[in-house]
């Protein structure tokens, strides 16, 4: 039986076979893409954050990405796009693949694999010249989880007055390995589903949207004999605790205002989840910036608070040494669960030297809280959880 | 001081020189159903979408042609810069195109002018094929 990935590499396949064709055909195809070298480096080497450590790198978040759409007629298209990234944490690839039908200007109906639409720039993350920063701020951007899925969804647009209101609803599945703190987690949802409500009216956009997956089931090849372990010496409820099994949901409000000279724009966003380990997260950035002639200057607060039920360790120390090792082994993997409570200030600037390049600089101020992780992998435990992250990048679309 | 105050007079010398120049919008049509707002003609050209039937085609001038920024500050009220990565978002979370540019008004005009439902922006008091409509003026 054909699976969808097989199907997918087929069609891509396919496309490129067509689009190869005829001159006449060049019309029906279109290609398009996106760059963008980041390089930066935190004033610490007790951490790491995003990968950076204190020497300048390139490789964190630099990439390459070409997009064809491809017509096959007014009311159907399809459109792949090729990834290839430079971070040790991301495959590079076919990250979307869908086929297109708008049967009129104001519905549109996608099926594939898709980029999950959550946040205001969750479905173009890696397109960095869409948006102001060079980091979008991690307390939302790189917390909000299963970056795409395979599906369909379903576009409408509505005119009330001078408003238009875009809604988007979606259905599919999601699997992924996420390499976090280095351990290759696998994490894979049979049902994902969610919606996006955008009001725009003249320069100003209200947004919100809500993501929900009933049964997240997260494999964690270190963690599995350990678990067993716990089972074997009748800690079942310890066990229970780390097997991830269960539900987890987001709601995200957001707001714009965007003049010819300035704006504002803020997001919040709540991850509620019945995973003890993940437990609640949330959090919220504001932003404001100004244009002065080409150049754009931007100031953004935000803030991220998580909640994490510690599982409590009842295996008694000093009986045997299989006790004795069960009991460390939970104390580590608790200390391992994420507790990112982060504030960060960021001043950026960004300036549009040509309509389709433009070059950022900015600087994060990041202050954590001591004996959390903070976002960062911290590698001496005397570290404050401060640190001054500088970036500089170049973006490009073509 | 001095420089500053040059530098000022500059910058408002350039917003009144935009401020006096008008633009119509102008459509390959026999008639609207309804008069155009500013707000009708932004969403036309930035989301794509109209009450109009037939359904209207949006077309564009280049970036640093100077009817388009008049057009960008007056009825958009949006710097360039700003329009070109909302199109990078619409475009590359495959939402929508922007409208299709041209180089010069008159490669612009002719367009509008072969194809029914095009429209686009223009100087005010442009002299205009009689096929082609104003459906929305500038103050």
């Amino acid at each position: 039986m054909l699976n969808l990935k097989s199907l997918l590499v087929l069609t891509a396949a396919l496309l490129i076979v067509m689009s190869s064709q005829a001159a006449e055909e060049s019309e029906k195809l279109e290609l398009s893409g996106f760059a963008r070298a980041v390089g930066g480096f935190v004033d610490t080497d007790k951490a790491t954050y995003e990968g950076y450590d204190d020497s300048v790198s390139f490789s964190e978040k630099s990439l390459i990405a070409v997009q064809a759409d491809y017509n096959f007629s007014s009311t159907l298209s399809a459109s792949a796009q090729f990834l290839l990234h430079t971070d040790e944490d991301r495959e590079s690839g076919l990250e979307w693949l869908y086929f297109t039908y708008a049967p009129t200007e104001e519905l549109q109906f996608n099926v594939g694999r898709l980029r999950t639409p959550f946040l205001k720039y969750s479905d173009v993350i890696d397109v960095g010249f869409a948006y102001p920063w060079i980091n979008a701020p991690q307390q939302l951007y790189s917390s909000y989880m299963f970056s795409q899925y395979e599906g369909a969804n379903s576009r409408y647009r509505a005119t009330y007055g001078d408003a238009v209101v875009d809604f988007e609803v979606y259905y599919g599945r999601y699997k992924d390995d996420i390499i976090s703190n280095g351990v290759d987690v696998e994490v894979k949802l049979d049902e994902l589903y969610g919606g996006v409500v955008e009001l725009n009216y003249g320069g100003f956009q209200l947004r919100t949207a809500i993501i929900s997956g009933p049964k997240v089931e997260t494999t964690i090849d270190e963690v599995e004999p350990l678990i067993q372990g716990l089972r074997a010496a009748g800690f079942d409820d310890i066990a229970e605790r780390f097997d991830i099994n269960d539900s987890a949901n987001a709601v995200l409000l957001g707001a714009s205002y965007d003049t010819l000279s300035w704006y504002v724009s803020g997001e919040w966003m709540k991850i509620s989840s019945d995973i003890d380990v993940l437990a609640n997260l949330e959090s919220f950035y504001v932003s404001y910036g100004y244009y002065y002639e080409s150049v754009l200057f931007h100031l953004t607060y935000a803030s991220s608070n998580q909640s994490v039920n510690i599982v409590d360790n009842t295996i008694p120390v000093g009986v045997t040494p299989e006790l004795d090792l069960l009991h460390y082994s939970v104390e580590a993997l608790n200390a391992f669960l994420p507790t990112d409570d982060l504030d960060t200030w960021t001043l950026g600037a960004r300036w549009d030297v040509k309509t389709n390049l433009a070059l950022k600089g900015e600087i994060s101020f990041l202050d954590g809280k001591e004996g959390k992780t903070s976002f960062f992998d911290v590698e001496e435990q005397s570290f404050d959880r401060n640190a001054t992250l500088y970036q500089v990048a170049v973006e490009w679309v073509f | 001081m001095r420089r500053y105050t040059l530098i000022i007079l500059l910058l408002l010398g350039a917003r009144t020189a935009i401020a006096q120049d008008n633009i119509w919008v102008v459509a390959n049509v026999s008639e609207v159903d309804s008069v155009f707002s500013k707000a009708d003609v932004r969403t036309l050209f930035m989301n794509n979408s109209s009450t109009q039937k037939p359904v209207l085609q949006p077309v564009a001038l280049s970036p640093g042609h100077r009817v388009r920024s008049i057009f960008n500050a007056k009825v958009l009220a949006l710097p360039e810069s700003r329009i070109q990565s909302y199109w990078a978002q619409m475009r590359f979370s495959g939402r929508m195109t922007p409208p299709k540019e041209f180089e010069t008004l008159e490669e612009m005009l002719e367009y509008i002018s072969n194809n029914e439902g095009a429209v686009g922006y223009m100087p005010a008091e442009i002299e205009l094929p009689e096929h082609l409509i104003v459906i929305y003026e500038s103050l």
